[in-house]
């Protein structure tokens, strides 16, 4: 990952934030929680695996079919998919996005 | 002073204390930082109301029978983790409690200091414990057994010259009986100094154990000791402390005639107003080690010992009062040990004071104190007592003090006495001074304390404790700080965010608030985070529906358990992905072995997967947990099925090894099933295996196929992953395979489940027939997964918590199916988190949804268990509750009123309805009116003087005419209210006001029945005696309650020659009649010398070896002697056959002091008993000599002479009884059906009766012992073949009922329940319980679950009434 990558994807960032708040709902906030890239998914914002199939929709219906979360982590292994942070998401998106242009 | 001569600093390595309000030592740290005051009014239990009555005026003289103080420091009532201390459960009881506090403490503080293996070679490890010689509760039982009862037979006589013997015998075993049974065994466990030797037995410790006695110095000079043990090198270890339990009125008697008791109910050390001291009790261990071994081993030291000082007051003015000059040599004794100069301005930080709150002894330590340490310019020091929140523990307060102040120097805290307004003026001119609240030990140099312990008759002793030199501790900590749980509970938001201010700081151990309250907060591990977490959640209470969990924080207003009529189920995972559940800690606690995790191969899986479900399923019905229904995902049924007892066996094991299964894959796809469908339309091969959740589904086929769908859904968007294991299950594929795996399925056999079990085959309850079940079984194999729907109908049946079998992803889909249902998801393991850890998230969270797990079951045994003995075990049968009461003496219930001067009228039970008692007392009056009516008239027949029995007739409705020569008949009614005598041979023991007669199933003695056929052929006969009674054979019990008429028939078909007798079905006999007795062929024999301890009548009738109440209690004396040889005496009480009965009782003892099984006997035959005389005079003392023999396993025999006066009554030759399955340990459930019980607690927690008995009249004893009369009846309308496991579920039940109530003594009491107290009623699995005869039980239910065809286990359970 280069720096480039990630000054180009701050505002993916906060567009992916903006979604994963909108799952987790007011948790956050009484959570304490800052989504921040290295928030992990399942960890830190106690989402599950079958809250990703939420996500891979929300990030479709946002930057359309470009994204497609359920083909990207078809790569992961289980560990990696269960360890997932907010910044891989925001990192995968913007790449795809940057392929698609 | 010089520094070299100081002897080596001996370190504080390991500490435990139970005390009032502190079962532990965190606890106990708690309160002293807090305050905490735990001094209370004596509990109803142990308050004798007499000598806690009035005292119209407390400065008058004081009888010795009086107190005029009613408050102290009492322990809660504890329990022993009896199997895992290696002490017989059912010895507990014959144990002096100080024993049991004491190795408690003692295995408490070993693991505190990190295990026995930390404390080095157990032969240089010694245990020294302060330990008065005062009494405790079970000396004060022998005492009653010894002296007592014999005292009160001698006032009583005394009192009424007129008093025969057998009513002095009566009255005693009126008062022994309640005693209990005599164990001799037992008699080791009230000698005092096993308070030590104990604790070196059960930990195998073999350095010296002993106890020390210096009044209240006790515990410091145990510690003065222990330190010469180690500087002496003799111990490397020792365990220091001392105990006081017991409370004994005797003790309170001389603090109230010495007028050392605070008048006003208050102790206030140190106070200007102190008026007197209050009684404590507890326990307190240190470990203590060479602080330079500690150092060596890298042990965590809280604290060194530099110096200890003891001295005596030498010739004072008494004996009584203390004496400053004393005290001052012992302090200086042991600063000059320490090396160190007490008067300097920064020695001491904080000195905890023997202050007992008395003005004299106050005076003495200040002034002592005073001029020892002196007030140098700068000079400041605290000083406390814990007295004044605990009482005075006597030879406890020094190591309370001494663990006071150590924990005190270990964390850095001054720390502050109650009642202390108003300090003693003397403590002016001191440096010292008291604190009313903790605060930071601030200074230079090391902290540094100083403890006082000060005894009757003038011993001193004083430690000097110093904060423990910087030493890095190489040994990990084993003992972990355990995680706080708080649970706040209240009725409105407002309150409980109070609460939360209040408590989050600082968790007491048990939930805060209203247990009632709806609005419900658990947070485990309050750290500052989660605390602020849990106040945002409280924040928005307000709002309707709010619940919160997560961030080991949750909150409801609307507990999900609280709804009427919903359950928990529990969920039981299948093959995940993902299988690393952390589970060790959870089998360590249990005592087992951990589980498996391998996951090679299919099998593995399947089993390392069921078996972490089972290990959770134990662990979680320690804590109570308990669910109302199962279900599984996928082979996860096979797991629910076990434990459902709807397989037989412990494991799903159908023989998954080497099975075949079809080469196809799995794919998990993030859709639902009706998208997941219409993406495999064009794939023929493939099906839809698993509808999991709204966002999951799996499909199945060939692998070529299911790669291709997975990169067709991925394109989709669709998240698809292929499982990394390939069965099959649960599609048309299987079918072919399908059949060895029925096969094994009938080979082992299917049956309803004990518990409701939903199927995910059919959305649906499992079936209850077995055919069904077969069917279902194979459904399973080929028909998908409905896990979705069988969710939302579990939803819909009131299921709301489900508690995941597992670590894995299922829970998400329960949540994820039911989405906006109530409900609660929680799994009951995590991957990440110890395995305790999670149990106690599982806990809490059921907790704030309304159930009320034990938490404390998480903590218990692991400390224990790491130090018992090597013979720990796995069972981890439970906590056993030490009774902390001493007895109270008082004559049996039964026997109330029989010396009064309406003898014979008991008096009837308070609080009955007066129609009723006014209905009682008329059929008393009648009854004892018909008696006096017919002895009269028999009286009036015969010359009373001989007749041992005046009314061996009674009530005989008719003597008919019958035809002259050949057949007479006569009709007796059979009763108890016309047999008075018959209360003594009861066969089942009652509680005492037990109304039902039935119950307790009173049976005429078969030697009645021999009696009562002489009396009626004599009388059938006029003029002819009765003098020998052959080939007698007893059918049947004839039993007295409900009374009976019974027809006895007597025909003579030879005039003049032998009667055949028959009492109805009952028996049957020949009865000679002559003129006169036949002479005896030889004189009376003697016995010969005795080859053993005699027999008394307290362990024959007081040990209930014999059944017999008073009016049968003939037996004074049994003892064995050579070639199988009994001999005993018996006097003759008026009871018709008694004598005879006795003689039948004699064989019993012999019995069953000669074999170990089958030790019930009853006669069945007798071949012949010969008659040398008149019945022998009422109070006569009779010899009898038989000789036994044991011809076979069922049968004991006997031939036997009777004796009196030196000549032979009677001679009884083959006399036979049949033995019945019971040996000692049934006995003791038949003997004592209160105490004891027939089944066995499991490690889950339910009860499991086995069967014993090889015969339907064994069976029968233990029907009576159990089964009330309603239950009875039930059984007999049960198909012979089922009875037997019939009754094994009510003896189950009940027994897991009494188990379950004895288990909780705060909330039930210590009054154990005899069996019948429990009614059960309904049919199959699931009974309803109820308190029978006015016994009072909380909402609980059984749940019966065969175990085996001759075993059922019992579950219990509480309801919420509802269902």
């Amino acid at each position: 990952m280069t720096d480039t990558t990630a000054e180009h994807s701050t505002d993916v960032f906060d567009g992916v934030v903006e979604l994963i708040s909108g799952l987790v709902g007011d948790d956050l906030d009484i959570l304490g929680v800052e989504v921040r890239p290295d928030t992990a998914f399942h960890e830190d914002l106690g989402l599950e695996s079958i809250d990703l199939v939420t996500l891979g929709g929300l990030l479709a219906d946002r930057y359309g079919p470009r994204v497609n979360l359920a083909e990207h982590l078809a790569e992961f292994d289980l560990d990696d998919v269960i360890g997932l942070t907010v910044g891989q998401i925001a990192d995968y998106v913007a790449g795809a996005l940057r392929e698609g242009d | 002073m010089d520094a070299s001569q100081a002897r080596e600093p001996v370190a504080v390595v390991g500490m435990a204390v139970m005390l009032p309000g502190a079962p532990d030592l965190d606890t106990y740290w708690h309160n002293l930082r807090t305050g905490h005051d735990a001094i209370t009014d004596v509990p109803p239990d142990r308050r004798d109301p007499h000598f806690h009555g009035d005292v119209p005026d407390p400065a008058a003289p004081l009888p010795p029978d009086r107190t005029y103080c009613h408050r102290g420091g009492f322990l809660a009532p504890f329990s022993l983790d009896a199997a895992g201390l290696g002490i017989m459960p059912n010895s507990v009881d014959t144990i002096e409690p100080d024993q049991l506090l004491t190795l408690r403490v003692a295995s408490a503080a070993v693991a505190d200091a990190g295990g026995l293996p930390a404390l080095g070679d157990a032969g240089k490890v010694g245990v020294i414990l302060g330990r008065g010689g005062y009494i405790g509760p079970r000396m004060v039982g022998l005492e009653q057994r010894v002296r007592t009862v014999r005292t009160v037979l001698r006032v009583v006589a005394e009192l009424n010259p007129g008093m025969g013997e057998g009513e002095l015998a009566e009255l005693r075993a009126a008062l022994l009986d309640p005693l209990g049974p005599v164990q001799p065994e037992s008699a080791i466990n009230l000698v005092p100094n096993l308070a030590a030797s104990r604790v070196a037995n059960r930990l195998d410790l073999r350095g010296p154990a002993y106890t020390v006695d210096a009044a209240c110095a006790s515990s410091l000079l145990a510690v003065d000791q222990a330190i010469g043990e180690l500087t002496t090198r003799r111990c490397d270890a020792v365990l220091a402390g001392g105990v006081y339990h017991g409370h004994d009125d005797t003790f309170w008697a001389v603090f109230s005639q010495l007028r050392a008791l605070s008048p006003t109910q208050g102790i206030r050390p140190l106070s200007a107003d102190a008026d007197g001291l209050l009684i404590g009790e507890g326990a307190g261990v240190v470990v203590l080690r060479r602080l330079s071994d500690a150092r060596r081993d890298g042990d965590r030291v809280y604290a060194v010992i530099r110096g200890v000082g003891t001295a005596s007051d030498g010739r004072t003015q008494s004996l009584f009062n203390p004496d400053s000059a004393g005290q001052r040599v012992a302090l200086r004794r042991a600063w000059s040990a320490a090396g160190l100069d007490p008067a300097v301005p920064d020695s001491v930080g904080l000195v905890e004071a023997h202050s007992t709150g008395t003005p004299v002894g106050d005076a003495a330590e200040l002034s002592a104190l005073g001029e020892v340490f002196g007030a140098p310019p700068g000079a400041s020091a605290v000083i406390g007592s814990v007295k004044s929140m605990i009482g005075h523990t006597m030879p406890a307060a020094g190591i309370a003090g001494l663990v006071k102040a150590v924990l005190a120097v270990h964390h850095g805290v001054l720390l502050p006495t109650l009642h202390c307004a108003d300090p003693n003026p003397l403590l002016e001119p001191t440096r010292f001074h008291v604190l009313d609240a903790a605060k930071p030990w601030e200074g230079v140099g090391p902290r540094r304390a100083a403890v006082n312990a000060f005894g009757f008759g003038g011993i001193n002793a004083h430690v000097v404790v110093e904060q423990a030199p910087d030493t890095p501790i190489r040994r990990p900590a084993r003992v972990v700080e355990r995680e706080r749980v708080l649970r706040l509970a209240a009725h409105d938001p407002a309150e409980l965010a109070r609460l939360l201010d209040e408590h989050g700081d600082c968790p007491p151990d048990e939930p805060v608030g209203d247990p009632t309250g709806r609005f419900r907060l658990g947070v485990v591990g309050p750290t500052a985070k989660r605390l602020t977490v849990a106040q945002r959640v409280l924040a928005r209470a307000d709002q309707p529906g709010w619940t919160w969990s997560s961030g080991d924080v949750w909150f409801t207003g609307t507990p999900l358990l609280r709804e009427p009529g919903a359950k928990t189920a529990f969920v039981f995972p299948g093959l995940e992905a993902e299988f690393a559940p952390r589970i060790d800690d959870v089998a360590a606690l249990l005592g087992e072995e951990p589980p498996g995790a391998e996951t090679g191969s299919v099998p593995e899986h399947v089993a390392a997967v069921a078996d972490a479900s089972m290990l959770l399923d134990r662990a979680l019905a320690r804590l109570g947990v308990r669910p109302d229904g199962l279900v599984g995902h996928s082979i996860g049924e096979w797991t629910a099925a076990v434990l459902a007892r709807m397989f037989t066996g412990d494991r799903p094991g159908i023989g998954l090894d080497g099975f075949p299964m079809p080469a196809v894959d799995y794919l998990a796809l993030g859709c639902a099933v009706d998208e997941a469908e219409r993406g495999i339309a064009d794939e023929p091969d493939v099906v839809v295996s698993h509808d999991n959740a709204p966002r999951q589904s799996v499909v199945c086929g060939p692998r070529e196929a299911i790669e291709r769908l997975a990169e067709r859904f991925r394109a989709a968007g669709v998240f698809a992953r292929p499982l990394p294991f390939s069965t099959g299950f649960h599609t048309p594929m299987m079918a072919p395979y399908v059949d060895p795996y029925l096969h094994a399925i009938r080979a082992t056999g299917m049956r309803a489940g004990t518990l409701p079990v939903y199927s995910a085959t059919t959305a649906d309850r499992y079936p209850d027939d077995s055919d069904s079940l077969l069917r279902l079984s194979a459904d399973h194999l080929v028909k998908p997964v409905r896990f979705r729907e069988v969710v939302a109908r579990m939803s819909a049946d009131g299921y709301r918590v489900f508690v995941l079998m597992g670590a894995g992803q299922l829970g998400s889909f329960v949540s994820d199916s039911l989405d906006d249902a109530p409900h609660l998801v929680i799994n009951a393991a995590s991957s990440v988190r110890p395995g305790l850890a999670q149990l106690r998230r599982v806990a809490t969270a059921l907790w704030v949804e309304g159930a009320d797990p034990d938490l404390a079951a998480l903590e218990q045994s692991t400390k224990a268990g790491s130090t018992a003995s090597q013979k720990d075990n796995a069972s981890a049968v439970g906590e056993i509750p030490v009774r902390v009461t001493s007895p109270t003496l008082t004559v049996d219930p039964e026997a109330r009123g029989r010396f009064a001067p309406s003898r014979g009228r008991p008096d009837l039970p308070a609080g009955l309805p007066a129609d009723i008692a006014g209905e009682l007392s008329a059929l008393i009056a009648d009854t004892d009116a018909t008696v006096r009516a017919v002895t009269a008239a028999v009286r009036s027949r015969r010359a009373p003087a001989i007749r041992p029995a005046p009314a061996a007739l009674p009530a005989q409705r008719a003597l008919p005419a019958a035809e002259p020569g050949a057949v007479r008949t006569t009709l007796l009614r059979v009763s108890v209210a016309d047999m008075p005598y018959l209360r003594g041979h009861r066969f089942f023991r009652q509680r005492a006001d037990w109304p039902d007669e039935t119950d307790r199933r009173p049976v005429v003695p078969a030697t009645t029945l021999v009696e009562w056929a002489q009396r009626a052929t004599e009388r059938a006969w006029p003029g002819e005696l009765a003098v020998a009674v052959r080939d007698i054979r007893f059918t049947r019990w004839l039993i007295a309650a409900p009374s009976q008429d019974v027809e006895i028939t007597m025909t003579r078909p030879v005039p003049g020659g032998p009667v055949q007798v028959r009492l109805g079905e009952f028996a049957a006999m020949t009865v000679d009649l002559a003129d006169a007795y036949p002479a005896a062929s030889a004189p009376a024999p003697h016995p010969g010398p005795a080859t053993g301890p005699a027999l008394t009548p307290v362990e024959i009738y007081g040990g209930r070896q014999m059944f017999h109440g008073p009016q049968f209690q003939g037996l004074t004396e049994v003892t064995a002697h050579d070639g199988d040889r009994a001999h005993g005496q018996i006097k003759v009480l008026p009871a018709p056959g008694c004598v005879l009965d006795n003689v039948g009782q004699m064989l019993g003892c012999w019995l069953q002091a000669r074999v170990d099984t089958r030790i019930l006997a009853f006669p069945t035959r007798v071949d012949s008993i010969v008659f040398h005389g008149p019945p022998p005079p009422l109070g006569a003392v009779v010899d009898c000599l038989a000789d036994a023999r044991i011809p076979d396993e069922a049968a004991v025999e006997m031939d036997a002479v009777v004796s009196h006066a030196g000549r032979v009554w009677a001679t009884i030759t083959g006399w036979h009884d049949i033995r019945l399955d019971c040996d000692h340990t049934d006995h003791g459930v038949y003997a004592f059906p209160r105490d004891h019980a027939l089944s066995r607690p499991q490690a889950d927690g339910t009860w499991l009766a086995q069967d014993r008995w090889t015969t339907l009249a064994s069976r029968d004893v233990f029907v009576g012992v159990y089964l009330s009369a309603p239950e009875r009846a039930a059984y007999a309308a049960v198909p012979p073949r089922g009875q037997r496991t019939w009754l094994l579920g009510r003896v189950a039940a009940k027994d897991a009922v009494r188990g379950w109530l004895a288990a909780r003594p705060d909330e039930w009491g210590t009054e154990t329940l005899f069996p019948a107290e429990v009614l059960l009623t309904g049919d199959g699995e699931r009974l309803v319980v109820r308190g029978h005869h006015g016994r009072a039980l909380p909402d609980l239910r059984v749940t019966l679950t065969p175990a085996g065809p001759t075993a059922v286990t019992a579950r219990v359970e509480r309801t919420t009434g509802d269902d």
